[in-house]
């Protein structure tokens, strides 16, 4: 299916938007309270597939509930379509939401409870219906329909909770962690669901901790770390690794592996070695790589910017803001201390000098 | 209104299949033939007996499933997270309260309509003229009525604290709204003006369920007519309710999941 390229509209947009945790107790005494999202700026636009990534603690679900008016923002502003979505909930008829690890009511069956969703959606009875036995026979769950939801496996509970952010046919869906327990067939159709969705035109909100899902699925990408935002872009924006190129050849003699070895990162493409890869600096060293590759006769495979994995690029980012800001670690009680120390040792007083 | 409905529904939906219920319905049934059983005890006006007995039970059981079915159903609800999925639908926090309270509502009306049935057979086969006054009917809306005003406490309490107190205030909340009466009297007397103050709190702020109780009508065959119910008592559920409802929606719209 192709897919419709995302529009320029702004869908979601936060200005500045913090969120801070106090007790009613820290709230009376004006404590500072914990702040879980600092200064949050975003937009999301029409048509494309969002995600936002980040450790546990980074601010994902904050930021989520925040948009679903389920918390209040302590400054800043949140907009869904344009509209406050705690002020107006006639907003939410256009979003989908399917959290993480859905919880429904037990005693319901599938369908009582797909029909009790699309009342609150204010949708004609006759049109629930059919919407309902549309939806159970997409997720495959018509056979399940009729048992209650308490009896219902993980992946089971998933798809239904999916279909009940589908039911409205929302413009925006918001999917907390929608391959979480899920086998590797549920995954894969809810990878297909994602860009079916996204080639509908449809915005898809992503949050996940498979950053390789992301890697598949997702335009643009937000990475969060303690309530900041630490990267925020498209994914070439993201992985492009500026000014680095990747040479790769085979066919070649120790002699040239050893010459390419010398121009930059070298390392094996396959097992057997036969065809190597170099990381070198664009332009003379690049020269230098395609001049040996030819000189001792071997196949030049290709030559591409230098791309890194959301992975690396998530990995990176983390350990540079723990290395920074190392002494929030040990306020939240996370035992890194140490290790932040190690890793941002404590200036050397005056006067004295390491050995 | 739709989505008040459709929360409702699955209150009800939810709450009358769940088991505790069904051991609640059983032990009113149970209640109501012991008082049968028991019945000869008062020789010659055993259908007193059932009255008193009877309807005592029917109010416990009342206030059991407005602190079960009051008290828990919100706080479950936020613990198990289903509220999010129920505000993020176009749904406001005032709709939401209201379908629970309606929800649970209809259930005690039908646990209260299946153990009415028992109590009014039962009384129809001890009074000796087998006859069944308007005033009994009357006593059982009643009841049913400060049940709902119980209720109504409870999904107040439950928006603001844990289940355990919200178990224990509205258990308070009916002991002294059942002898209004004596906290009043302590309120003028006595020489601690901190006490008189207390008391009289009390009696101003927790609901009087003394109007609600009309086994003392029935058990001196004082004719009780429809006049009593729609004032002191319809009039004053529909208020305490409201009252109490738009308390809840206040703390509960500003709370946080």
């Amino acid at each position: 299916m192709a897919e419709a390229p995302p529009s320029r509209e702004v869908v979601i947009r936060t200005t500045d938007l913090c969120k801070t945790y106090r007790t009613g107790l820290e709230q009376m005494v004006g404590a500072a309270g914990v702040a879980a999202l600092s200064s949050l700026n975003m937009e999301v636009l029409r048509g494309e597939v969002f995600s936002m990534i980040g450790p546990n603690g980074s601010g994902k679900t904050t930021t989520l509930k925040l948009l679903m008016g389920l918390i209040f923002p302590s400054s800043g502003q949140v907009e869904v379509f344009g509209e406050n979505p705690r002020t107006n909930t006639e907003v939410k008829r256009r979003i989908g939401f399917m959290p993480d690890g859905p919880y429904f009511y037990g005693h319901l069956n599938g369908y009582e409870l797909l029909e009790f969703y699309g009342g609150l959606l204010g949708m004609e009875p006759a049109h629930t219906k059919r919407r309902v036995a549309e939806l159970l026979e997409r997720l495959e769950m018509t056979t399940r329909a009729r048992q209650r939801v308490r009896t219902y496996s993980k992946g089971m509970l998933q798809r239904v909770g999916l279909a009940h952010a589908l039911l409205n046919d929302p413009e925006i869906i918001f999917m907390d962690e929608p391959t979480s327990g899920l086998d590797p067939v549920g995954t894969r159709d809810m990878h297909t669901l994602v860009r079916q969705m996204k080639a509908e035109g449809k915005t898809v909100f992503l949050c996940s901790h498979f950053l390789t899902e992301i890697e598949d699925l997702c335009d643009r990408v937000i990475l969060l770390d303690r309530g900041r935002t630490l990267r925020y872009g498209t994914l070439d924006e993201l992985l492009a690794e500026p000014g680095m190129m990747r040479v790769t050849g085979s066919a070649l003699p120790a002699a040239a592996r050893e010459q390419l070895a010398r121009l930059g990162r070298l390392s094996a493409a396959d097992d057997a070695g036969e065809t190597v890869e170099v990381i070198v600096a664009d332009g003379a060293d690049v020269h230098a790589a395609l001049e040996c590759i030819r000189s001792h006769n071997g196949h030049l495979d290709g030559v591409a910017p230098m791309r890194r994995t959301l992975e690396e690029v998530f990995m990176e980012a983390v350990e540079r803001q723990q290395a920074d800001r190392p002494w929030e670690d040990a306020e939240r009680g996370l035992g890194s201390k140490i290790a932040a120390e190690a890793v941002h040792p404590e200036p050397v007083a005056a006067g004295e000098q390491e050995v | 209104m739709q989505a008040v409905l459709a929360i409702a529904k699955a209150t009800y939906r939810e709450s009358i299949r769940q088991r505790v219920l069904l051991v609640v319905l059983l032990l009113g049934l149970l209640l109501i033939g012991v008082s049968v059983a028991f019945s000869y005890l008062s020789t010659g006006e055993e259908f007193r007996f059932v009255v008193d007995f009877g309807l005592t039970g029917f109010i416990l059981i009342g206030l059991g499933l407005a602190v079960i079915l009051g008290g828990f159903m919100i706080p479950t609800e936020i613990d198990r997270r289903i509220v999010f999925t129920v505000l993020t639908k176009p749904v406001s926090r005032a709709q939401y309260l209201w379908g629970k309270l309606l929800g649970a509502a209809l259930t005690i009306l039908v646990v209260d309509v299946l153990m009415g049935v028992a109590f009014v057979a039962a009384y129809y086969w001890k009074q000796p003229q087998h006859n069944v006054p308007l005033a009994l009917y009357l006593a059982l809306v009643a009841v049913f009525l400060q049940t709902l005003i119980l209720l109504a406490t409870a999904v107040f309490l439950s928006t603001i604290s844990s289940s355990a107190f919200t178990v224990i205030a509205t258990g308070f909340v009916y002991i002294v709204g059942s002898v209004n009466k004596y906290v009043t009297q302590l309120s003028q007397r006595g020489d601690s003006v901190l006490l008189k103050t207390v008391f009289g709190v009390l009696a101003k702020v927790i609901p009087n369920f003394q109007n609600f109780d009309l086994r003392q009508a029935l058990l001196t065959s004082t004719p009780v007519d429809l006049g009593h119910l729609a004032g002191p008592v319809l009039g004053y559920t529909v208020v305490y309710v409201a009252m109490l409802m738009a308390l809840a929606w206040l703390l509960f719209n500003e709370r946080e999941f």
